[in-house]
C-alpha cells in the first residue's frame, strides 16, 4: 500500500486542480459570452489619456469674504440647485446637459443622444437679488476647449437675459481673442476687455476667479488678474454661473461664491 | 496507470485553461489599403451646420447652409484635391442648426439639392443635370411648423423622396414623379417622434428610411422599405440601451445595410454597429468598435457592393474622423483616422468607386473657437497597389513586336511581389489572361491577345490587373484598369493596276508604242506602274505608303490623304534592267505605328509576243471559229484552238486579244488607221485555246459600215500581259450577216 501513496496523492491534487480550473472556466465563459459583442475592428494606438489629477487647492485672488455658496459636488443630487439654460435658441432634443459625475460638475453635451453642440450653455445658481460678489470655480478641459464664468444674471428668457461673462478658449484653438470680458445685456452681448492671448491649456486644472462690485468687474485666471473694466451702466444684480458650450469634455469643481 | 491519469488530466487542464481564458479580442486592426488621402477646409464654408456629401460618375458633390444665409454646393472631380468656390442654391437663413441642407445623385446622374430656409419654414429643392445646368429652385412643403433635418434620395424610377422631422412629431415626407414641379401630399413615415432620420435610395425602385426615435424609454433605430404607398417600419435594435444617429444604404443586388451608434460611451453597447436585413426581415448587427462615438455613422455600399463606414469616435479623449472599409465578400478592414483631431461634429460620408478605386469623402464640422467650418476627408480604401498606366498613358497603341503593351504603375503603395490581368473584365482565379498570379516587376510587359490587335470596333480595352503581396498577404480589394486603343492591324487595300489601262482611264494615255492600251494588272511593258493604296476602315486613319525593292529598301513615300493614294510609280531600282519579275514592296503605315507590307511584284516585259503562224484566216495548228448568235447574227462568238503564241513572260502567254472590225479586208492591218483596236481580255486561256463571246461586229465601225447581208472581217491580235501585241495576226470571216440586233423588251407602263 506504501508504495502506491505517493502517486495517488499527486493524481488527487492534480485532479482537485482540474475541477476547480474547469468549474472557473464554465462560470466564466458563458459571462464574458453574453456581456459583450467583441468589436470587429480595433481603432489604431492612440497614446494614453492622461489621468486627471487633483483639485487645485490654491485659491485665486479675488475671493475673500463671507460665503454665499460653495459647491464642491460630493452628492450628485446637489445638481438641483443648479438652473441649467441655453443661451441661444435650442429644440429640446437639443438641450444642453450637465451631470455631476465623480465628484465634479461635468458639461455632459446635449440631450438623450448625448451630441455635443457649440451652442453656449451655462449652469446657474443664486439669487436673483446678489449685487457685488466674487464666483470662482476650477475647471478641467478634456475636450470641449471654452470655460467661463458669468455673474449678476437676470432674466427668464436666456436668449434675451442679461449678464456678464467672462470666457476664454483653450490655447489650441485657432480663433481669438481666447479671453473676452464681456456685457450682455437683452441677449447683446458688448465687449469690455478682448485678451488675444493665451488661452488655457488643456488638461490641466485651472482656477477662475470673477468679481463684480459696483461697475467693476475683475477676472483673475489662475491666481493672476487678467482682466478689469468699469461699466459706467452695470447691471444691478443677479445669479453666478458657470459658462462653456454644450460640446461635453469639461469638468467644474470648487464653485464658490463670496460677497467682499 | 498513474502515467496515463496524469497526462489525461493534464489534457483536461490544458482545455478548461483553454475555456478559462478571456473572449478573443476583436482583430487588430487591418489598416492596409486604407489611407487618407487629404483633408482640406471647404472655401466659403463659414457656420455650415450639418454638411452633407454625395459621389457618383467620379464626382463629388457636398452641400451645406453659410454664412446663415445661403445653401451652397461644393463640387470637383472624385480625386481632386480642391474644390473651388461654391454655388450659391438659395436662401438657408436663420439658425444654421435648422436651415440644412441634403444632397443625393439620381439614376440619370442628375443632382438633388434639398434645404431648408427656417424663417419661412420652406424646403426647396433644385436639380442640377449630367451637363451641369442648374434648373429652378422648387417648393417641397411650406408651413410645416419647424421642419429640420431634410433629407433626400432619387429612386433608380426617378421618384424624388424628401423627407424632415418637426420636434415632437413624426418623420414626414413628400415624394415627386415629376422633377419636384407637384408632391405628394404630407405623409408621416410612422407614428415616432423621431430625432434623426436618413433616406436611401436602391435598385429596382426601391427606397428606404430609417430614423432614431424614443421607443420604452429608449431611443431607438427603425428602419422603413418603401412599397410603393409607405414606408414599412422596423425596430432593428434592442431595449438594452440607447442607441442613435443611423444611415442606411442599398448596395446593387438590394440587400439592405443600417449603421448606428451606442450612446453609451463605454462597454458592450458602446460603439459602432451596423446590421444587414436578412431575407427573413431579421437585423442581426454586427458590433464594429467601441467606445464613446458621436453623431451619425454613415454606411454606404459602393457600386462594387463594397461598404465604407465613417463615423466620429473618441477613442483618446479628443474627437477624430474614422473610417473602415469591408471589400465586398471580404472581412472588414480599419478603422483609420483623419490626419488630426479637433473639436468636430456631424460628420456625414459618402463611399463610391472612381476610376481610381474605392474613395470616401466625409465631410465634417470643424469648431475653431468661435465659429465652425467644414472639413472635407478625402479615404481612398485600397492605397495597396497601384493604378496601371498603359504605354505612359496614350491613347492609341499599335502593335510592338512582341505583341505586348508596357504597364507601370506610377504611384504605386507597398511592395507587391505578383500581379494578375485580364483585359477587359476584373481578373479571377478561374478567368484571367495572365496565367494566373506572375512575377510582378514595375513596369512590365503585358501581352496583348490577338483578338484585341483584330478588333476593328475601334473600341478602347481596358487592362484590369489586381497586385498583391504574397509576404504580407496585401491584396488590392479590387483590379484597377486603364483603358486604350488597341489599333493592331493596318486596314487598306492595296493594288495595282496596269499603268496603260489606268492611263486610257484617266485620259492621258502614253505615247503611242505599238503596244495595246491595257494589260495585266501586275505587268507593264513601262517602267513604271500604277499603285493604288485605298483606306478600309482603319480606326485611326493611315499615314504613309512606302515603296521599295524591298521593306528595308525604301525608295519613296507618299503622305496619305483621307481617300488614300492612286498614281503612277516608278519601279523601284529600276535602271533598264531585263524584263522579268521586280520587286515592288509597298508599306503602309497608320497612325498608331502599325505597318503592313504588301509585296506586290511587278513584271516588267517590254517585249513583243510572236505568233508562229503568221498567216491569215484559219491556221494550222491554231485556228479561230467564228459562230454567230442564234438569233443576233451581230453578235459572234470567237472561239480559238490552239494559237501558236510565244511570249517569254507571260505564263498562259496569250492575256488578251486586240480585235478590228472591217467591212473590207484590209492590206496592212498593222498600219490601217482605220481600223479601230478593241481590247478583249482572254479568260480561261488553256494551250492557246479559249473563247470571245458575243463580239459584236458593230465595235469600231461607222453606222454606214452595217449593211446586211455582206461579208465582215475581224482582224485579230494577240496580247500579253504587259500589252506588248503580236505583230503577227489573223482575220475571222463573218460570211453574209444579216445584222440581226439583240432587242431590249421594256415593260409597258400604263397610264
Amino acid at each position: 500500500m506504501k508504495r502506491y501513496r505517493t502517486p495517488v496523492i499527486v493524481s488527487s491534487v492534480i485532479g482537485v486542480l482540474v475541477l476547480a480550473i474547469i468549474a472557473v472556466a464554465l462560470w466564466q465563459a458563458p459571462r464574458g459570452v453574453a456581456q459583450d459583442q467583441q468589436p470587429i475592428l480595433q481603432y489604431p494606438e492612440f497614446p494614453p489619456t492622461p489621468t486627471i489629477g487633483p483639485n487645485p487647492t490654491t485659491l485665486a485672488v479675488l475671493q475673500s469674504g463671507a460665503p454665499l455658496v460653495a459647491a464642491t459636488f460630493d452628492d450628485a443630487s446637489a445638481l438641483s440647485a443648479w438652473q441649467i439654460v441655453d443661451l441661444e435658441f435650442v429644440l429640446p432634443d437639443s438641450a444642453s446637459v450637465w451631470a455631476i459625475e465623480d465628484g465634479r460638475l461635468t458639461q455632459n453635451a446635449t440631450a438623450a443622444a448625448g451630441n455635443p453642440s457649440i451652442q453656449e450653455t451655462a449652469a446657474l445658481i443664486g439669487e436673483t437679488g446678489w449685487t457685488d460678489y466674487s464666483v470662482r470655480v476650477s475647471f478641467y478641459d478634456l475636450y470641449n476647449g471654452t470655460a467661463g464664468l458669468i455673474a449678476r444674471y437676470s432674466g427668464d428668457d436666456p436668449t434675451t437675459a442679461s449678464y456678464y461673462r467672462f470666457r476664454i478658449l483653450k490655447d489650441s484653438f485657432e480663433a481669438t481673442p481666447k479671453q473676452v470680458l464681456e456685457k450682455v445685456a437683452g441677449g447683446v452681448a458688448t465687449t469690455l476687455v478682448e485678451i488675444k492671448e493665451p488661452g488655457f491649456s488643456e488638461r490641466a486644472w485651472h482656477t477662475l476667479a470673477m468679481s463684480v462690485n459696483g461697475g467693476a468687474i475683475t477676472v483673475s485666471l489662475d491666481g493672476t488678474v487678467v482682466a478689469e473694466a468699469v461699466d459706467p451702466a452695470p447691471l444691478a444684480a443677479g445669479r453666478a454661473g458657470i459658462y462653456t458650450r454644450a460640446i461635453g469634455g469639461i469638468l467644474f469643481d470648487d464653485f464658490t461664491v463670496v460677497q467682499p | 496507470m498513474l502515467r496515463t491519469s496524469i497526462v489525461a488530466l493534464c489534457t483536461l487542464a490544458m482545455l478548461a485553461a483553454m475555456l478559462a481564458a478571456p473572449a478573443t479580442p476583436g482583430v487588430e486592426a487591418q489598416t492596409s489599403g486604407l489611407r487618407l488621402i487629404t483633408e482640406l477646409i471647404l472655401p466659403n464654408s463659414n457656420q455650415v451646420k450639418y454638411p452633407h456629401v454625395v459621389a457618383g460618375n467620379n464626382l463629388v458633390h457636398a452641400t451645406g447652409n453659410a454664412n446663415r444665409s445661403t445653401a451652397f454646393i461644393w463640387s470637383k472631380g472624385a480625386s481632386e484635391t480642391s474644390f473651388g468656390n461654391p454655388f450659391n442654391l438659395g436662401p438657408a437663413e436663420g439658425q444654421p442648426d435648422y436651415s440644412t441642407t441634403s444632397v443625393a445623385i439620381g439614376p440619370g446622374g442628375s443632382i438633388w439639392v434639398a434645404w431648408i430656409n427656417q424663417p419661412t419654414r420652406t424646403i426647396f429643392l433644385r436639380q442640377r443635370t449630367p451637363d451641369g445646368q442648374w434648373g429652378p429652385s422648387r417648393i417641397v412643403d411650406r408651413g410645416t411648423p419647424f421642419p429640420v433635418s431634410v433629407e433626400v434620395a432619387v429612386s433608380s424610377t426617378n421618384q424624388i423622396f424628401v423627407a424632415w422631422r418637426d420636434p415632437d412629431l413624426p418623420v414626414r415626407y413628400r415624394t415627386s414623379s415629376n422633377g419636384g414641379v407637384s408632391w405628394t401630399s404630407r405623409t408621416d413615415a410612422s407614428g415616432l417622434a423621431a430625432t434623426q432620420l436618413g433616406l436611401a435610395a436602391g435598385p429596382e425602385g426601391r427606397m428606404a428610411l430609417t430614423f432614431t426615435a424614443g421607443f420604452g424609454e429608449k431611443l431607438q433605430i427603425f428602419a422603413g422599405l418603401w412599397n410603393g404607398s409607405g414606408f414599412d417600419i422596423t425596430r432593428i435594435t434592442t431595449l438594452a440601451s440607447d442607441w442613435a444617429d443611423s444611415s442606411i444604404s442599398f448596395d446593387q443586388q438590394g440587400r439592405v445595410y443600417v449603421a448606428w451608434r451606442g450612446v453609451e460611451e463605454r462597454g458592450g453597447n458602446s460603439g459602432v454597429f451596423y446590421a444587414e436585413r436578412q431575407p427573413d426581415g431579421s437585423w442581426p448587427r454586427s458590433r464594429i468598435v467601441g467606445g464613446k462615438v458621436i453623431g451619425t455613422v454613415s454606411i454606404n455600399a459602393d457600386q462594387q457592393n463594397n461598404l465604407h463606414l465613417s463615423w466620429i469616435g473618441q477613442p483618446s479623449g479628443g474627437s477624430q474622423i474614422f473610417y473602415a472599409f469591408k471589400p465586398a465578400n471580404a472581412d472588414f478592414r480599419g478603422p483609420i483616422s483623419s490626419a488630426a483631431g479637433g473639436a468636430l461634429f456631424n460628420a456625414r460620408a459618402f463611399g463610391n468607386v472612381a476610376t481610381s478605386g474605392p474613395l470616401n469623402h466625409m465631410v465634417t464640422e470643424e469648431f475653431s473657437g468661435s465659429g465652425l467650418r467644414t472639413r472635407y476627408s478625402l479615404f481612398s480604401a485600397d492605397s495597396f497597389g497601384g493604378q496601371p498606366v498603359i504605354e505612359n498613358d496614350i491613347a492609341l497603341v499599335g502593335r510592338s513586336p512582341d505583341s505586348t503593351v508596357l504597364v507601370s504603375f506610377p504611384s504605386l503603395q507597398g511592395s507587391p511581389d505578383q500581379i494578375r490581368w485580364r483585359w477587359n473584365a476584373a481578373p479571377t482565379d478561374a478567368v484571367n489572361d495572365s496565367g494566373g498570379w506572375q512575377a510582378f516587376s514595375n513596369p512590365l510587359r503585358v501581352v496583348v491577345p490577338e483578338v484585341l490587335y483584330g478588333d476593328t470596333s475601334c473600341l478602347p480595352a481596358t487592362l484590369f490587373t489586381q497586385l498583391r503581396d504574397t509576404r504580407t498577404g496585401a491584396i488590392e480589394a479590387q483590379a484597377r484598369s486603364d483603358s486604350i486603343q488597341i489599333d493592331g492591324v493596318v486596314e487598306v487595300n492595296v493594288y495595282l493596276e496596269n499603268p496603260l489601262a489606268r492611263a486610257v482611264r484617266d485620259g492621258t494615255p502614253p505615247a503611242p508604242d505599238g503596244g495595246a492600251p491595257g494589260g495585266a494588272a501586275n505587268y507593264t511593258r513601262y517602267p513604271f506602274t500604277y499603285l493604288n493604296v485605298i483606306p478600309d476602315t482603319d480606326c485611326n486613319g493611315l499615314t504613309t505608303a512606302s515603296v521599295g525593292q524591298t521593306a528595308t529598301t525604301i525608295e519613296t513615300t507618299y503622305q496619305l490623304s483621307e481617300s488614300g493614294f492612286a498614281g503612277r510609280i516608278t519601279l523601284p531600282g529600276f535602271s533598264g534592267d531585263a524584263a522579268g519579275a521586280r520587286p515592288f514592296v509597298t508599306v503602309v503605315r497608320d497612325r498608331a505605328g502599325n505597318a503592313r507590307t504588301f509585296d506586290l511584284n511587278v513584271i516588267y516585259d517590254p517585249q513583243k509576243p510572236v505568233l508562229n503562224q503568221q498567216t491569215a484566216g484559219l491556221a494550222t495548228p491554231g485556228q479561230v471559229t467564228v459562230t454567230p448568235h442564234p438569233r443576233y447574227d451581230l453578235l459572234q462568238d470567237l472561239q480559238f484552238e490552239n494559237i501558236p503564241l510565244d511570249d517569254n513572260i507571260y505564263p498562259d502567254e496569250i492575256w488578251g486579244v486586240w480585235m478590228a472590225n472591217a467591212p473590207e479586208r484590209v492590206a496592212d492591218p498593222l498600219n490601217d488607221p482605220n481600223l479601230r483596236w478593241t481590247i478583249v481580255e482572254a479568260f480561261n486561256v488553256r494551250n492557246g485555246s479559249f473563247r470571245v463571246s458575243n463580239w459584236s461586229l458593230a465595235t469600231g465601225l461607222n453606222s454606214q459600215d452595217l449593211v446586211p447581208g455582206e461579208d465582215y472581217y475581224i482582224y485579230i491580235r494577240f496580247l500579253d500581259g504587259a500589252g506588248n501585241a503580236s505583230d503577227g495576226y489573223v482575220v475571222a470571216e463573218v460570211p453574209v450577216s444579216n445584222l440581226t440586233r439583240p432587242l431590249l423588251y421594256a415593260p409597258l407602263i400604263g397610264r
